[in-house]
């Protein structure tokens, strides 16, 4: 158990180097990408320094295959493995730089008269330590077959067919194959004389266990989200859809970490063109680490120039199951409980997956709360500027004597105000955050008590100020998504300034802009406003509305292939005509239909 | 022409939009007396007309742009000059369009703030918005559409509620007979704002089915021509006749009348609002048809690359046009009309509409197919 | 570089229309009306001035910019 921890440790250590690792080699790639395009009168230097960066990988083939030949004149591919056992684990030891955790345990079988050299190599901790020992070494062991005279060919065959009580097991040829999958923690079982070795899917080791989802909650639903491990996140989402057209399709990103991603879809509703858009901008990906689904948003958006998240994220299964009928394309990544889906419209941020437990009558009317919510996280302490620097008169009389009053005891502008209580409210939130939970408490006790009232009983700030601050402190906080509540965050502080310059004009003319630029965006070639611009009219019932569950007809349009029907006609509940036993005939009728 | 498509609704939202623009603001078809609302429409009718002249130009070139096809038309040399007065006038009209704006703005609230600043933060918009293209914009104006409308029903709802709508300052509608009102028609409304409807000349290429052009464009005027007609009737009804004609925007009197709970009152937002959301539209899509046709005649491969200097131009005509609000709003009712909107909305079109009809015919059914 | 000439050419046109405009509006004469055309500049503040300036010579920049990048291209 101990032994566990230490590796435990030992592995996020790991992690944590390639992070600062990968974050300055991908700095540095994007640099040496720029020179080389705003230089193009030396291309080839700048062809010189990415092949350097590219480096390490093809040094390493180049040194497997100079060392395959000097070492076996025989070899005919120069990735593949060597027939002597030694050869290849001397390989291996040079190849992880005897790193202790890979774990070399050489096995003799074949009797004692002709003794045959096995060995299973894993690394420790990323294998199930259980199957390793029980299925695979004891078995190994004490095998009656294996303890006859046998060929290497002949081994290995039995080995695969008979003794090796795990489910997947395949044989391996290259180096390269053999290092991918002993790296993700299958286990290797080599035979002195054989060019091939096989490979035990003992992935396992200690994962966080699934929990109750941390950002998307929701009163009523699942109580499952997503952890870690890639292989448990889609077993989720397919116990939610029993269905042979939930496709998978996996690949390996980034050339150091090799991290798992893959792709689902649900073959016959997702459309082809937007699969295939997503498999393509995936592949095309060339980045040395990918160690959060966040990297991988980052690479395929249609857009980087935008506050607006335009592929949505979410570690709820019953949200994935939901989007993926809807068409859309999950993309899965290993490390991480947060799952992307695309393409992602904007509306899509404000709705939740409780929207579609609950009656429709209330979900719109929550609907229409959240879509409020963000325009007062958006324009709240700009309205405020505005109409109290420029546009007096609009206030209400009533109204406008007291905030006339208080900002009379108060020093400054009401921009300077505005600025000074929400950049302190963002020190405190973004404090209360990163903070240990005991810690966040007193910070926020500390924030909200000390400085808020002692601003105002001291002076500096107005009451009223306080309170619009405050009110979109708690808006943005009650956003649905956190992706869009953060960028409604950066763009408050554009429409301060553009409202305390020119009043309501400037403010009106920064929501026109937003409007416009929102308009232009698109996600995976999707206009990122639709269905509400451009309009389509029969699915702007699943907007700022939700109709009621027995008039959702067809899927989405712009997104959905062929197959888009959702649910047959006449679905909308009726009671029994009378009452009594026409009860139990009505139920029979339907039974017929 | 960029690779665009917009549907027939976006047309028609388009059209309603621009329509309204900076028509619903100034007192439109005062001259008519309480007639004012049944000049408008007597006006959009007459716009219908010389919408059929414009739509029986598109229909012989439906894929092209009329930069284009006044060449094929009138020949290379005329076409050329025609579609070079075509562009000056377009810009000419954005220009005074802003003006309008700035000088409402400085009106009703930005007393201390130059012009040019306030012009200047307009044109920037509508700049943005040229570059990032048609589709762009008519996605946009369905959305300010949305606003557009909530703004206009919540406002007539609150008039209605708030009693101040006096039926009396409606009556008589026709005092003076019908010769005023018909004269105001044909001397105004025909020309401002449905005239104006000529612009779309550049846009209706775009739409992705053209047989339904003619049922959108006409819809869309009489659409909008009620909705400017009840805007009228509701100042004439709210304010009277006398305050309507001196007043520079009756429609901000008309809202800031209402007063409803001591709480809804002086609701110069919502004016604000509307005129900036209508005044943007018809900026952006008069600069957007200027740097379209200027590309088109130019043959500039980028035409996202002659937004920003047009847009520097308007901005600079559109403080060079008068030295004065007065002069301004006296040009634009006595000269603008005369010397401008009749030539090019309807002499010219109508010339050209003339010339094409006698080619094709002469071309026989061989022309008709194209 | 054309596109800025298509910007003056335009310009300069549209000025002769503003100016016909106020003279056929009742100007005296025609000197008159194109004094009046470059009016609204003559009365600017300082800060108007400079922001004027600074949207003017905005519009070099692309053209500028891609002169540079021609040069660069032809010179290797």
């Amino acid at each position: 158990m101990q032994e566990n921890k230490n590796i435990s440790f030992g592995h996020n250590e790991f992690n944590i180097q390639g992070k600062v690792k990968g974050a300055m080699a991908s700095f540095f790639k994007r640099r040496k990408k720029s020179i080389q395009i705003s230089k193009n009168e030396e291309p080839g230097s700048g062809q010189e320094k990415k092949k350097e960066e590219t480096g390490p990988m093809q040094a390493g083939k180049s040194e497997e295959s100079s060392a395959g030949k000097s070492g076996e004149a025989s070899q005919k591919q120069p990735d593949a493995l060597y027939t002597s056992l030694a050869a290849n684990l001397d390989k291996i030891k040079r190849k992880t730089g005897n790193s202790p955790d890979v774990v070399i345990r050489p096995i003799k079988v074949g009797g004692a008269q002709a003794e045959l050299e096995t060995a299973v190599v894993y690394v420790k901790g990323l294998v199930d330590d259980q199957s390793i020992h029980d299925f695979l070494i004891e078995s190994l062991m004490n095998n009656a077959e294996l303890q006859k005279e046998l060929s290497p060919e002949k081994a290995m065959k039995t080995i695969k067919d008979d003794v090796v009580a795990i489910g997947g097991i395949k044989s391996v040829k290259k180096w390269d194959d053999l290092f991918a999958d002993l790296m993700s923690g299958n286990a290797l079982i080599l035979i002195d004389g054989s060019e091939e070795a096989l490979m035990a899917s003992t992935q396992g080791g200690q994962r966080r266990s699934v929990q109750e989802p941390t950002t998307n909650v929701a009163i009523r639903g699942s109580k499952e989200s997503f952890t870690e491990s890639l292989e448990t996140n889609q077993a989720m989402v397919r116990r939610i859809i029993n269905n042979p057209d939930l496709w998978v399709e996996s690949m390996n990103l980034g050339k150091m970490t090799k991290t798992s991603v893959s792709i689902m879809y649900i073959n016959g509703i997702a459309k082809k063109e937007i699969v295939d858009e997503v498999r393509t901008r995936l592949k095309q990906i060339d980045i040395d680490s990918i160690l959060e689904s966040g990297y991988i948003e980052q690479l395929i958006e249609d857009q980087t120039m935008t506050t607006f998240p335009t592929v949505y994220h979410t570690e709820r299964p019953d949200a994935v199951a939901g989007n993926l009928l809807e068409g859309r394309v999950a993309v899965f990544v290993n490390g991480t409980p947060f799952v992307l889906l695309a393409p992602a419209v904007f509306i899509q941020f404000f709705q939740s997956v409780e929207d579609y437990y609950a009656r429709f009558d209330i979900s719109t009317a929550i609907r229409f709360l959240r879509v409020l919510i963000f325009f007062i996280s958006l324009v709240g302490p700009a309205v405020y500027i505005a109409a109290t620097t420029f546009h007096q008169e609009m206030i209400p009389t009533a109204l406008a004597i007291i905030v006339a009053a208080q900002r009379e005891s108060s020093p400054f502008p009401a921009f300077v105000e505005a600025i000074i209580m929400e950049v302190t409210f963002e020190i405190l939130r973004e404090a209360g955050l990163r903070l240990p939970k005991a810690i966040g408490a007193t910070v926020s006790i500390v924030g909200g008590l000390v400085v808020g009232q002692a601003a105002v009983q001291a002076g500096i700030v107005s009451p009223a100020m306080l309170i619009v601050v405050a009110i979109t402190a708690i808006a943005s906080f009650a956003t649905p998504s956190y992706a869009i509540a953060i960028s409604a965050r950066l763009i408050r502080f554009l429409f301060m300034v553009s409202a305390a310059m020119f009043g309501f004009y400037g403010l009106i003319l920064a929501l026109i802009m937003l409007i416009v630029h929102l308009c232009s965006l698109r996600s995976f070639g999707i206009p990122y406003m639709s269905p509400l611009a451009p309009v389509i009219p029969s699915e702007l019932g699943d907007t700022i509305v939700r109709k009621p569950l027995w008039a959702f007809g067809k899927r989405p349009q712009l997104i959905a292939a062929e197959n888009r029907t959702r649910e047959g006609k006449n679905q909308k509940p009726k009671p029994p005509e009378s009452r009594g036993m026409k009860h139990y005939t009505r139920k029979e009728e339907k039974d017929e239909t | 022409m960029e690779k665009a498509r917009i549907s027939a609704f976006q047309l028609f939202i388009l059209i309603v939009l621009f329509e309204l623009g900076s028509a619903m603001i100034v007192p439109l078809a005062i001259e008519a007396k309480q007639g004012a609302w049944l000049a408008i429409l007597i006006g959009a009718a007459g716009g219908c007309g010389i919408f059929l002249i414009y739509y029986a130009l598109f229909r012989y070139y439906p894929d092209e742009s009329p930069v284009h096809f006044v060449r094929h038309i009138i020949g290379s040399v005329p076409g050329k000059i025609v579609a070079f007065l075509y562009i000056l006038y377009f810009l000419y009209l954005s220009a005074r369009v802003v003006r309008d704006f700035g000088e409402m703005l400085i009106t009703i609230a930005y007393v201390e703030t130059p012009l040019f600043v306030l012009n200047l933060l307009m044109v920037l918009l509508a700049v943005y918005t040229i570059r990032k293209g048609i589709e762009v914009l008519a996605r946009t104006g369905e959305l300010l559409f949305i606003v557009l409308a909530f703004l206009f029903l919540s406002a007539f709802l609150l008039i209605a509620a708030g009693g101040t709508l006096d039926y009396g300052n409606l009556k008589p509608v026709m005092g003076e007979g019908l010769a005023p009102i018909v004269k105001t028609a044909f001397t105004q409304t025909i020309y401002f704002p449905f005239g104006e409807i000529f612009a779309f000349m550049m846009i209706m290429p775009y739409v992705t089915d053209p047989k339904k052009v003619k049922r959108t464009g006409l819809l869309a005027i009489t659409a909008s021509g009620f909705v400017l007609a009840s805007i009228m009737a509701a100042n004439t009804g709210v304010l009277g006749v006398e305050l309507v004609n001196r007043s520079l925007f009756p429609l901000l009197a008309t809202i800031q009348s209402i007063e409803l709970a001591d709480f809804l009152e002086r609701l110069d937002v919502y004016f604000m609002l509307a005129a900036i959301i209508g005044g943007f539209v018809k900026i952006t899509l008069f600069l957007y048809v200027s740097v379209a046709a200027a590309a088109d005649l130019f043959k500039v491969k980028k035409p996202s690359q002659l937004a920003y200097p047009l847009g520097v131009v308007v901005l600079l005509l559109s403080i060079m046009i008068a030295g004065s609000l007065p002069e301004h709003i006296q040009e634009g009712i006595k000269l603008v009309p005369l010397y401008l909107h009749l030539p090019f909305q309807v002499i010219l079109p109508a010339l050209v509409l003339l010339v094409a009809f006698v080619r094709h015919k002469g071309r026989g059914k061989e022309g008709e197919a194209k | 570089m054309k596109v800025i000439g298509i910007s003056f050419v335009l310009l300069l046109a549209l000025m002769g229309v503003a100016a016909a405009l106020d003279f056929f509006g009742g100007s005296p004469d025609l000197n008159a009306s194109i004094r009046n055309i470059f009016n609204p500049f003559l009365v600017m503040e300082t800060i108007e001035m400079v922001i004027f300036i600074f949207i003017v010579l905005c519009v070099f920049i692309p053209p500028v910019r891609q002169f540079f990048q021609k040069r660069n291209k032809s010179k290797q």
